[in-house]
């Protein structure tokens, strides 16, 4: 899979990370993996399939390598059979939107690096300062770039006005931190700042929140128990408190699931 | 034994379908977990630990 190390290399800047998960045993993972392809992404060996039969459905089949994109939010947004190194460097191009769509002068070189990092806020209040540049080459491609950063932030408003819509509080907060850090400085900071201040306001909201912050810890103690009959045993007493501590919230529905 | 069967079943099938990329509606990400990690800080990758990242998550095997 040393594709996987060259896609890390092209779209890690960007914030991707990468897990694998492999049938083969530990000792083909370290020699041939580890020590020959120099893969730099962790390698889980999951020589009993248990993870993996979570991923794939009931009446499902799969061809691998078998491949998932998850977003910022936690969500699978796709997943690929058999996909090689084109077909994933073209889903990963097209959900990272890093077109410029031309060359841009060499001064704007720091831009359209903090662009690509999807620094979107840095590369625009960078572009702007260049739009006094005596140069109108200079200014003209700033003032291209200031556009693409305006219709990147554009396309990520209306994403995020879809899933606002959502009960899942803590995503939506997540959401809206990260949208506040990407574009700052950007009017769609600001809008990401007031919708985070309205929903703190929410009682309702508050109280989902705080049966967020206890899920994720009991999920954390989850993963470090796994094996250990008798933590698992008190996991599931953590996640049936929680459902009576915090009845109707989305975190309790899903401690249900859980538990 | 039981492994290998399943594997084979999962490849064969897998094999008359098509292949490809598709896009999915966001269901969250089920928690993954390995019986050994390679390539890591100490720390085994999770889901819960990797919110607020993009990841792709890639299962290959030769067997």
């Amino acid at each position: 899979m040393v594709y996987l190390t060259r896609l890390l290399d092209q779209y890690g800047p960007r914030g991707l990370r990468i897990v694998a998960l492999t049938f083969d045993p530990a000792s083909q993972i370290e020699r041939v993996f580890v020590k020959e392809l120099r893969a730099r992404y962790p390698i889980g060996c999951d020589m009993g399939v248990e993870t993996f039969v979570q991923f794939v459905l009931p009446n499902e089949v799969a061809a691998f390598p078998y491949s998932y994109l998850v977003d910022v939010e936690g969500k699978v947004v796709g997943r690929g059979e058999k996909v090689g190194e084109e077909l994933l460097a073209k889903v990963l191009e097209d959900f990272f939107d890093p077109a410029i769509g031309r060359e841009l002068h060499p001064a704007l070189a720091a831009a359209r690096a903090s662009y690509e990092k999807g620094e979107v806020g840095k590369a625009w209040a960078d572009a702007g300062k260049a739009e006094a540049d005596p140069d109108a080459t200079v200014v003209a491609d700033a003032k291209h770039l200031r556009s693409r950063c305006e219709a990147h932030a554009a396309f990520a408003r209306r994403q995020a006005e879809k899933r606002l819509t959502s009960r899942d509080v803590p995503a939506n907060v997540r959401l809206l931190d990260g949208l506040a850090r990407t574009y700052a400085g950007m009017e769609i900071a600001t809008w990401a700042a007031e919708k985070k201040r309205e929903i703190q306001a929410d009682p309702a909201a508050r109280r989902e929140l705080s049966a967020w912050q206890e899920l994720e810890k009991i999920i954390e103690r989850e993963t470090k128990a796994r094996g250990d009959r008798k933590k698992l045993e008190a996991v599931r007493k953590a996640y049936q408190a929680l459902i009576k501590k915090y009845p109707g919230t989305v975190a309790s529905a899903e401690a249900h699931r859980r538990s | 034994m039981v492994r290998t069967a399943l594997l084979s079943l999962l490849l064969l099938a897998g094999a008359a379908r098509a292949q490809g990329w598709r896009s999915l509606d966001g269901a969250s990400c089920p928690e993954f977990a390995a019986g050994r990690w390679f390539n890591t800080d100490g720390t085994a990758p999770t889901a819960a630990a990797l919110k607020g990242r993009v990841f792709l998550l890639t299962f290959f095997g030769n067997t």
